[in-house]
């Protein structure tokens, strides 16, 4: 086994990566900023190397820095975590270069899942239903296929940037006449955000639910499907909440799209773990786009699975053969996630600062992955996620239940936080209901 | 310096109403905190002698009070801690300059904080006096970021 890792991050997701390790008798090396100094992953890490100054831009993601700090250290493997590097090429592919081993697929999948139309592309091949679009739009002689497709599909369609991520470079189109307008501001944001003028259209679906595909793979071409998780409590492409399963998939249709989820995944030789992302509207899934790293959210699946992800994703790292098969997969039980951030419940403005008081909650059933402690001070310079407080039940009511009652005795003093929000929405009609979908938190602003 | 406006007409107005007085002597105004003076002839009996006007008297001037407050809404404080930048990108002109007239609504100061960006908008339409805050600089919350004529 690796003996040594190095955690390319910080916060919670490097605490959790940092736990699995040692439990696995693995050492750790954590990088930190100077803002970062007295962090968590900082005090219980083995090592540890400051890599810069405060600014995200020159520490977490100063890759000779990372990469030096990884050199000095001497470590065999570098975890990404989530966000950060973890999904950039060319980092997965200058460690490669220095024979350390990158905990994620090589450094040409990520490329090919980064890019939204190869990945489209991949999919439709091994018949993953995608959303219904125009790959490429290179000029204005194509208004005459645009126009054609537009009458196909009908209105309202959407432009998205192929090298997109976090809504920029996106234009909903409502109306025909706004089209051509659209595209090429769109074509400018995408230049300015992502250095690639690279755009495509697709049908714009109107009230869907975002389901993901958590997958499993090693080396050797296994690969398991892990459920589902419903993650349609989002506001500004940021995901609230979400849970696993989902109560309005059936057994059939989970089934189907895991079989086509399979076949694209191993089609490619991917390794490692990896997030299949959909809409879902009228009983049909549309594929969006894959993730090629651990996800935020990756909790609610393990208390449904009972599968630590962040374990098996050193071991088919180290390129151990898969110790799951598809058939001793069952998903038992439920689980929600809500996501805790320092921000006010109302206005949503950052709120960075020292914890003055804290309490968890605790209890059967009630899990909280989070780097903060009484007197911590929340840097301004990072996201402002502070804790993911997970509940699993036997069922979906027993689990929200146990939500309610954890976020009242969650008490997080000194900064603002989203804990009520949370509480008005897990009481909501609609989100007990189930039938909830990517709109629901446009009621808030 | 700011000139006598219509509101300051009217107040005025207001008082000699209430106080019922007549032969004003002088006027004093100042604008830094909201005052207005007014001296009036002594031979009047009725100012003093009535309880009441007095009463209406101390009413009036809480109303000027309230409108004194009314500069502080001329400074865009920091509703949060972050990096304050002046303009959407290096590439591009600042949102707002020095005797720009701007709306109410418009963007004035982007405050990054928690990788977000948030827009600081303008509370009401003017013209801008001073930018304090400097591009890319630090700011806490209450910290001062453009102060209105």
């Amino acid at each position: 086994m690796f003996k040594k890792i190095l955690i390319a991050n910080r916060g919670e997701i490097a605490l959790r990566v940092l736990r699995a390790c040692r439990e696995m008798g693995i050492k750790t090396v954590a990088i930190h900023s100077e803002a970062d100094e007295s962090a968590m992953h900082v005090k219980l890490a083995d090592e540890s190397v400051c890599v810069g100054p405060a600014s995200a831009q020159s520490s977490y993601l100063n890759i000779p820095a990372i990469i030096t700090a990884a050199t000095i250290t001497d470590v065999d493997a570098i975890h990404p975590g989530y966000g950060f590097l973890s999904e950039n090429q060319r980092f997965a592919e200058i460690i490669e270069e220095h024979n350390i081993k990158f905990i994620g697929p090589k450094s040409e999948q990520i490329g090919m899942m980064g890019n939204k139309i190869s990945a489209k592309k991949i999919m439709e091949e091994n018949g993953v239903p995608t959303v219904p679009g125009l790959n490429e739009i290179n000029d204005i002689n194509d208004i005459n296929d645009i126009k054609k497709f537009i009458e196909d599909v009908k209105l309202p369609v959407i432009i998205k940037a192929a090298s997109g991520g976090g809504g920029k470079g996106m234009r909903i189109v409502n109306d025909f006449k706004e089209l051509q307008k659209s595209i090429n501001s769109a074509k400018i944001e995408s230049k300015k955000s992502f250095n690639d003028d690279t755009v495509y259209i697709e049908k714009f679906l109107q009230n869907p639910k975002h389901i993901e595909i958590q997958i499993l793979a090693d080396a050797h071409g296994n690969v398991v499907i892990l459920g589902e998780r419903d993650c349609s409590i989002q506001r500004k492409h940021q995901k609230l909440i979400e849970e696993s399963p989902s109560i309005i998939l059936t057994d059939d249709e989970r089934e189907k799209i895991g079989v086509l989820c399979r076949k694209a995944v191993k089609s490619i030789g991917y390794e490692g773990v990896g997030t299949l992302e959909f809409l879902y509207e009228d009983k049909k899934f549309y594929f969006m786009e894959m993730n090629t790293r651990l996800q935020v959210e990756h909790p609610v699946t393990e208390m449904v699975t009972g599968t630590d992800l962040v374990k098996q994703q050193i071991l088919v790292a180290f390129g151990n053969v898969l110790n799951l098969t598809q058939e001793n997969i069952k998903l038992q039980g439920h689980s929600i996630e809500c996501r805790i951030n320092a921000e006010h419940p109302e206005t949503f403005i950052p709120s960075p600062g020292v914890i003055t008081q804290y309490h968890q909650p605790g209890g059967l059933g009630i899990r909280i992955d989070s780097a903060l402690y009484q007197g911590y001070r929340i840097p301004s310079h990072y996201d402002s996620m502070i804790a993911k407080l997970i509940t699993y039940g036997e069922n979906r009511e027993d689990c929200i239940q146990k939500m309610i009652r954890a976020l009242e005795e969650y008490i997080i003093i000194g900064v603002d936080t989203n804990i009520q929000l949370h509480q008005k929405i897990i009481q909501s009609d609609e989100f007990i209901s189930g039938h909830y979908n990517i709109n629901y938190m446009s009621r808030f602003d | 310096m700011t000139k006598i406006d219509k509101t300051d007409l009217e107040n005025i107005s207001l008082i000699k109403k209430e106080l019922k007085v007549k032969n004003i002597t002088s006027i004093k105004i100042k604008k830094g905190n909201y005052e207005i003076e007014l001296s009036v002839s002594n031979n009047l009996p009725s100012f003093n002698a009535n309880p009441n006007i007095a009463l209406e008297n101390k009413k009036v001037s809480n109303n000027l009070e309230i409108k004194s407050l009314d500069t502080k809404e001329n400074v865009i404080k920091s509703p949060m801690v972050g990096v304050a930048y002046l303009s959407a990108d290096p590439s591009t002109p600042p949102f707002a300059k020095v005797g720009q007239h701007v709306k109410q609504g418009d963007v004035l100061v982007l405050i990054e904080a928690m990788k977000t960006f948030n827009e600081i908008k303008a509370t009401k339409s003017g013209i801008i006096k001073k930018v304090v805050v400097l591009n890319s600089q630090p700011v806490e919350y209450g910290d001062d970021l453009i102060i209105f004529e």
